[in-house]
């Protein structure tokens, strides 16, 4: 019942399975695209896990809500009507000029520029592993969710999903090593690839030859070519060229726009109609 | 005896499960790097007091479940996780005759192992460089042992566990 020497296969034998075993998903994970479909079951598996350990976290927040006073209500209350009002503004002339340029691409004869379908989401109050910067949000397959698309936050780019599941999702976000995304310099149209550091205010642009226009202070956009990110959304400022020409390339570090580090509310992003197909 | 294998399974269970969210759980920036490894030190426990319960399977499916939580490549925590319970399953008598003192060494040590070969995988995979806040949880978990062997004790004595 209780038998010093189990019964089964020994201690190395199994190990040397355990280590075969890891192997074996460890390549299909890297090298293969076979282990999305899967890792959409896992992620739905242990989806119940990572809402219970957020739950502390709601709790507090909720907490903190209920406990917050009338007047700091108020206060909050007063600001958001202020700048509703001034976006309210801003969006006036934004139909104007949305009209105008339809019209002028018309004249060019270029489609006009597709509207997409957003919806916010919720970073939940999880850990990830310390090598990746990553998030999970509490929207997955069952919102029509994907993997490769963009998220945004109120400022600009957070990054893009990287893995679904059925009520969640994971977000790699921009600063990640791994992730790099095509922009433009909003002021002078030069193209690049600015990929993650690592580090949550830094970016670097690649392979960038030396003389080309970059400033200090340049705003980096999306410029649509990845086809992953859609065109013209903020992405980073640049705040460091390094012209040093005993290097190939111009070194040129960016600070990304949206706050990455402290991101509560995102947008999952669709191209027109691409949800409706989806469900 | 199938009610009494039953049992026993649905108890370790939850005491995963408990160490899966307390794995995940979010922390203040301040002490994150310090987070014990709450999921392998529950594991090896198990592996001490009932090795022909949990043992390398049980460790890797377990390992596997925080490659998923964690969003790591599948099969790096689950590898390591399956070593570290080798040599414990491997030595469970000697641990079992130790003090607590010399086993949290130990456990110290063990775990220094599981994250030097969790940084060795992912290196290998994605470009990453070594710190050594990557050790600080072996140290945490070593001292978290000392009061953990004994609720893991208790807790396995309350619900006979077997």
């Amino acid at each position: 019942m209780n038998p010093i020497f189990g019964a089964g296969p020994s201690l190395p034998l199994r190990f040397f399975f355990a280590f075969v075993i890891s192997v074996i998903t460890i390549t299909t994970d890297v090298y293969t695209d076979s282990s999305k479909q899967i890792r959409t079951y896992l992620n739905t598996l242990v989806a119940p896990i990572q809402y219970l350990a957020s739950l502390p976290q709601d709790a507090f927040d909720a907490m903190a809500k209920y406990a917050a006073s009338k007047q700091s209500l108020l206060d909050e209350n007063e600001a958001l009507r202020k700048l509703q009002l001034m976006q309210n503004q801003k969006l006036q002339k934004y139909d104007m000029l949305k009209a105008e340029n339809d019209k002028l691409r018309a004249l060019l004869t270029t489609n006009p520029r597709a509207e997409s379908t957003k919806e916010v989401a919720e970073v939940m109050a999880v850990a990830s592993n310390p090598f990746t910067q990553s998030v999970v949000v509490d929207k997955g397959s069952s919102n029509q969710a994907f993997e490769g698309q963009p998220v945004l936050d109120d400022l600009g780019v957070v990054g893009q999903v990287v893995s679904v599941g059925n009520t969640t999702s994971r977000i790699l976000l921009l600063t990640d090593q791994t992730h790099a995304l095509p922009i433009r310099v909003l002021r002078n149209d030069v193209r690049g690839i600015l990929q993650g550091t690592g580090n949550i205010n830094r970016m670097e642009l690649l392979n960038l030859p030396h003389g080309t226009d970059v400033k200090v202070g340049d705003r980096l956009v999306t410029s649509g070519l990845g086809e992953v990110f859609p065109e013209g959304y903020p992405v980073a400022d640049v705040i460091e060229v390094q012209p040093d020409v005993t290097k190939p390339f111009m070194r040129v570090i960016a600070k990304p726009v949206a706050q990455v580090d402290r991101i509560k509310h995102i947008l999952l992003l669709w191209d027109e109609g691409q949800r409706e197909e989806m469900k | 005896m199938i009610k009494l294998f039953r049992s026993s399974w649905w108890f370790i269970t939850i005491s995963v499960l408990i160490a899966l969210v307390l794995s995940i759980m979010p922390l203040p920036l301040e002490i994150k790097a310090w987070r014990p490894d709450w999921l392998a030190m529950v594991i090896i426990y198990w592996t001490i007091a009932l090795p022909h319960r949990v043992n390398i399977g049980t460790a890797w499916v377990v390992g596997f479940m925080l490659d998923i939580l964690l969003g790591t490549v599948l099969g790096i925590h689950a590898f390591a996780m399956a070593l570290v319970v080798f040599v414990t399953a491997s030595n469970f008598q000697k641990l079992r005759n130790f003090s607590v003192w010399q086993q949290a060494a130990l456990i110290g040590v063990f775990l220094l192992l599981y994250h030097m070969v969790i940084f060795w995988l992912n290196r290998f995979l994605v470009q990453i460089n070594f710190s050594l806040d990557l050790l600080y949880p072996a140290f945490t978990s070593a001292l978290i042992w000392i009061w953990l062997f004994p609720v893991m004790r208790g807790y396995r004595r309350r619900f006979k566990v077997r």
